[in-house]
């Protein structure tokens, strides 16, 4: 059975004033009970402002505690100052009081030392949350649905949060097909893979994606992280053209070089070449290697100034 | 050449077989009688002229725009009534202006424009200079209802070039590797 419990209390003044109507309540119906000779049940009225007090004052809350204990004191040894037996008994009871407000005050203290942590701790992954550099997505291993995701990934997608919470993560930014989900599906571990994310604009955004497996209240979920990698997509790119274009720029002309030299070779031994002929064609070839020479130390400069290797695709059409 | 005439042709030649295969497309063409334009960036204008008059083309309607000589030897050669020349090969500019001049020339003669050979300019230009000026030849070819040829050496270009270049043409055609056969 749940009980509506208030997450906030009142403020200290409305604490204060609550204590106080409690205070002349108990002193009222202590003065009451002793007049009419009811020694027992009235006590129990003490209970509920030393609880609140120690609950919401902590160590102002024992004062209070000790304070309503010397009144009550007081006014059983007004009323009985010579029964030993009735004095004993209210100091038990007072002991009683106070040993209450102790604990009760050690508990809120400890409650409230938790609440701070806790907070503490919920503003700083918030805070990560908000500011990692990362997208993050949280999906329901079981339905595949979204259930949160961070500003991050909202950058990414192009799809705010509220757009995301409860679709389908396939259907909306995984390229991947339905079924085919790579770590629970396909018993797959990924770590950094390098692959694409679907933006609400239709592009695909290259990313590193990892996932990692976790329960959260009691539902298992998979936390996806994404780093967004296109400014090295896309100097990979610049650097495969360029590649490319001095791939085409050296290796073909060589080539061309070596098969022209062949020609001459043959023309010079059939001598049916004009010697003149035969040295304009040479001096082009010469010329032709300066070209290419040319070419060679622009790939070395770039190679220089970009250090980055070469990609496989790019090194077998190279090894051809 | 007949049927392909006032059309772009992309034609691929294997390296070893590339001169041969050259001197069958010259012979194949002057079957039709046309005015040959040829750009030549790869040999010099007066080793083909050479060349194709000991393997019985009739190169007085061959017109060369020739590239590479005066900047091979280095001193400036006169233009002639068969040939222009054109002091640098990267300077696609100048090989534009003589290509212009030249069509003029045999404005209203039936022209077939052949250039020897896509991978002997990018010694010299980059691939982007290269698409731009024969986008720019291509274009004029077409305006003016000429045929043109772009010879290249096959597996001598790269499959992103090579598609670039076949969007341009209106056929690509690939010679048999006779020899390694």
């Amino acid at each position: 059975m749940d009980f509506p419990v208030s997450k906030k209390w009142p403020s200290t003044p409305v604490k204060l004033a609550v204590l106080a109507i409690l205070t002349l309540f108990v002193a009222f119906i202590t003065v009451f009970s002793l007049m009419n000779t009811t020694q027992t049940v009235f006590t129990h009225f003490y209970y509920v402002p030393i609880i609140l007090a120690a609950y919401w004052f902590d160590r102002n809350g024992v004062v209070y505690a000790i304070l309503l204990s010397a009144i009550y004191l007081g006014v059983m040894y007004t009323f009985s100052p010579a029964d030993m037996v009735v004095i004993a008994a209210a100091v038990a009871r007072v002991i009683l009081f106070i040993g209450i407000g102790c604990v009760i005050a050690i508990l809120s203290m400890t409650i409230s030392r938790e609440q701070e942590l806790v907070a503490e701790s919920e503003t700083r992954f918030r805070g990560i949350w908000e500011n990692i550099h990362a997208g993050i997505i949280l999906v329901d291993a079981e339905t595949r649905t979204i259930i949160a995701a961070n500003p991050e990934a909202e950058k990414l997608t192009g799809f705010s949060q509220k757009e995301m919470a409860g679709h389908l993560y396939h259907t909306l930014i995984c390229p991947a097909e339905q079924g085919k989900y790579p770590i629970s599906d396909l018993g797959m571990r990924i770590d950094c893979a390098e692959c694409m994310l679907l933006a609400r604009d239709g592009k695909k955004v290259p990313v590193l994606k990892t996932v990692t497996d976790m329960t959260i209240g009691g539902k298992r979920c998979f936390i996806e992280s994404y780093i967004d990698i296109t400014p090295i997509k896309d100097a990979e790119n610049t650097l495969i053209a360029y590649i490319r274009e001095i791939t085409l720029r050296i290796r073909n002309p060589v080539e061309l070089v070596r098969d022209n030299l062949h020609e001459i070779r043959d023309d010079i031994a059939g001598q049916t070449v004009q010697p003149a002929h035969i040295v304009t064609v040479l001096a082009i070839q010469e010329k032709d290697m300066d070209g290419i020479l040319k070419n060679l130390q622009e790939l070395e400069r770039a190679i220089a100034e970009k250090k980055m290797e070469i990609p496989d695709a790019l090194r077998e059409y190279m090894k051809r | 050449m007949g049927e392909n005439y006032k059309r772009i042709i992309l034609a691929l030649s294997p390296s070893r077989s590339y001169r041969e295969n050259t001197l069958q497309m010259i012979k194949g063409i002057q079957k039709g009688n046309p005015h040959i334009i040829l750009i030549c960036v790869n040999k010099p204008a007066a080793f083909l002229l050479d060349f194709y008059q000991r393997n019985g083309v009739d190169t007085r309607r061959i017109f060369f725009i020739d590239a590479i000589t005066q900047y091979a030897i280095g001193s400036a050669e006169k233009s002639t009534d068969t040939c222009k020349f054109v002091s640098k090969p990267n300077d696609l500019t100048s090989i534009g202006i003589a290509v212009t001049t030249t069509l003029k020339k045999f404005e209203k003669e039936k022209t077939v424009i052949f250039l020897d050979s896509v991978n002997a300019m990018l010694i010299h230009s980059s691939s982007a200079d290269l698409l731009k000026f024969i986008h720019f030849i291509i274009s004029k070819l077409r305006i003016m209802n000429i045929a043109g040829i772009l010879l290249a050496v096959e597996k001598g270009l790269d499959p992103i070039l090579l598609s670039q270049l076949s969007t341009f043409a209106d056929e690509t055609v690939e010679f048999p590797d006779e020899k390694a056969t």
